[in-house]
C-alpha cells in the first residue's frame, strides 16, 4: 500500500501546483505549456521510479506499472477535461444555449460556425508545425507527411475498429 | 511478469469484444459501451491477478493501474478519432483528389458541423428541442456548470482576458 499512497500524494501535489501556478504564470495556460508541465512530469517519475527499482532496490517492477498507469490516467484526464473546457466546438453549443434565458434558435446558434472556421485555420498550421502535413498555398489540395500519414491510417484504423461516424462532415 | 501479460491480454479483449458489441448494437453510446466493457474487463484482471498474487499486492494494483490507462487511451484515441478537427483534416487529406479545408465550400461545412453537434448533444440527452428552440435538459445545466467551474479552475478566463479577446464564443 505504501507504493500507491507514495503515488497518489505526488499526483495530488502536481495537481494543486497545477491549479495555483496556472493562475500566476501565462506559459502554463497555452496548450503547449500544460502539456509540457505534464509530460515533464511523467518522464522524471517514470525515470525516478526505475532508478528507485533498479539500482536502490526499494520497490518492486510493479511500482513502475504503478506510477505510468497512475500518472497516465490523471495526466490524460486532465488535458482532455483542460483541451475540452477551452474550445470544445459542443461545450460552447452547450454554454451558448444556457447563457439563453428562453432557450437559443438554430440561427442564434450558427454564429458559433466562425468557431469551426477558426478552428480549422488554425488545427492545420499547427499539423504544419507538428511536420504532419505539407505547407500548400491556399485553395490547394493538403499533402500529408510520412508521419502524417500514419497518423491518418492509424486514426482511420481507430474508427473502424470502434465503428464510429464522423462529427465533421 | 504473469500480471503485466494479463493485463495486456485483458486490455485487446476488452477492445476486440468492444469492436463487436459496436457492430451488433451500433445505436447504442460509444463512449457508455466501452466504459461497461473496461468495467466487466478490470473485474476479470482483478479475479485473474488477486487469485494468484493477493488481492491488494502491487503486482494487482500495478496491473490495474495500467490496464485502465490503456482504457482511457483508447476511449481518448476513438473519441478524439470521431470529433477532432485535427483528425479529420488528416484522414480527409488520404482521400484521393482530397479539396482544401480552406475552400470556397466552407460556409456551408461549418454550419452542417453545428447542426450535427446538435442532433447529436440532442440525441445524448444534454439539449432538448422545444419548436424551433434549444433548451438545456437537467444533466445539460451540470455540464454547463462544470464546465463553467473548470475554466474558472484551469484559469482559460484569465488568459481570455489577458489575450484581449473576452471568453471564447460560447
Amino acid at each position: 500500500m505504501g507504493d500507491l499512497i507514495i503515488t497518489m500524494g505526488y499526483l495530488l501535489v502536481h495537481f494543486a501546483m497545477c491549479l495555483v501556478l496556472a493562475r500566476s504564470f501565462t506559459v502554463l495556460r497555452t496548450e503547449r505549456g500544460i502539456f509540457l508541465f505534464h509530460a515533464v512530469s511523467f518522464v522524471l517519475t517514470t525515470l525516478g521510479a526505475t532508478c528507485a527499482i533498479w539500482i536502490f532496490a526499494v520497490f518492486p517492477w510493479s511500482f513502475l506499472a504503478l506510477v505510468i498507469g497512475l500518472h497516465g490516467i490523471y495526466s490524460l484526464s486532465f488535458l482532455e477535461l483542460w483541451s475540452l473546457t477551452q474550445g470544445s466546438y459542443s461545450l460552447s453549443l452547450v454554454a451558448r444555449v444556457g447563457a439563453e434565458e428562453d432557450g437559443a434558435t438554430l440561427p442564434q446558434l450558427l454564429v458559433l460556425s466562425s468557431l469551426g472556421e477558426t478552428k480549422q485555420a488554425t488545427r492545420e498550421s499547427h499539423l504544419v508545425k507538428l511536420g504532419l502535413l505539407v505547407p500548400v498555398a491556399p485553395g490547394e489540395a493538403p499533402q500529408l507527411t510520412f508521419f502524417g500519414a500514419i497518423c491518418a491510417r492509424t486514426f482511420r484504423a481507430v474508427l473502424l475498429l470502434s465503428n464510429g461516424r464522423m462529427l465533421n462532415p | 511478469m504473469n500480471w503485466l501479460l494479463t493485463a495486456l491480454a485483458c486490455g485487446l479483449g476488452c477492445i476486440a469484444v468492444h469492436a463487436i458489441l459496436r457492430r451488433v448494437q451500433s445505436q447504442r453510446n460509444a463512449v457508455v459501451t466501452f466504459g461497461l466493457t473496461a468495467l466487466v474487463g478490470g473485474a476479470v484482471l482483478l479475479a485473474l491477478t488477486g487469485r494468484e498474487y493477493g488481492w491488494t499486492s502491487g503486482p494487482v494494483q500495478g496491473a490495474l493501474a495500467l490496464y485502465f490507462f490503456g482504457c482511457e487511451l483508447y476511449t481518448f484515441m476513438f473519441t478524439f478519432v470521431i470529433g477532432s478537427i485535427s483528425a479529420w483534416i488528416l484522414m480527409n487529406a488520404l482521400r484521393p483528389g482530397a479539396a482544401s479545408v480552406r475552400s470556397e465550400s466552407d460556409a456551408p461545412q461549418h454550419v452542417g458541423m453545428v447542426e450535427t453537434r446538435l442532433a447529436r448533444l440532442c440525441q445524448v440527452g444534454f439539449l432538448g428541442k422545444r419548436g424551433d428552440r434549444y433548451f438545456l435538459s437537467a444533466p445539460g445545466k451540470i455540464v454547463a456548470g462544470a464546465y463553467h467551474l473548470l475554466r474558472w479552475c484551469f484559469a482559460h478566463d484569465l488568459a481570455a482576458a489577458t489575450a484581449g479577446r473576452g471568453q471564447r464564443p460560447a
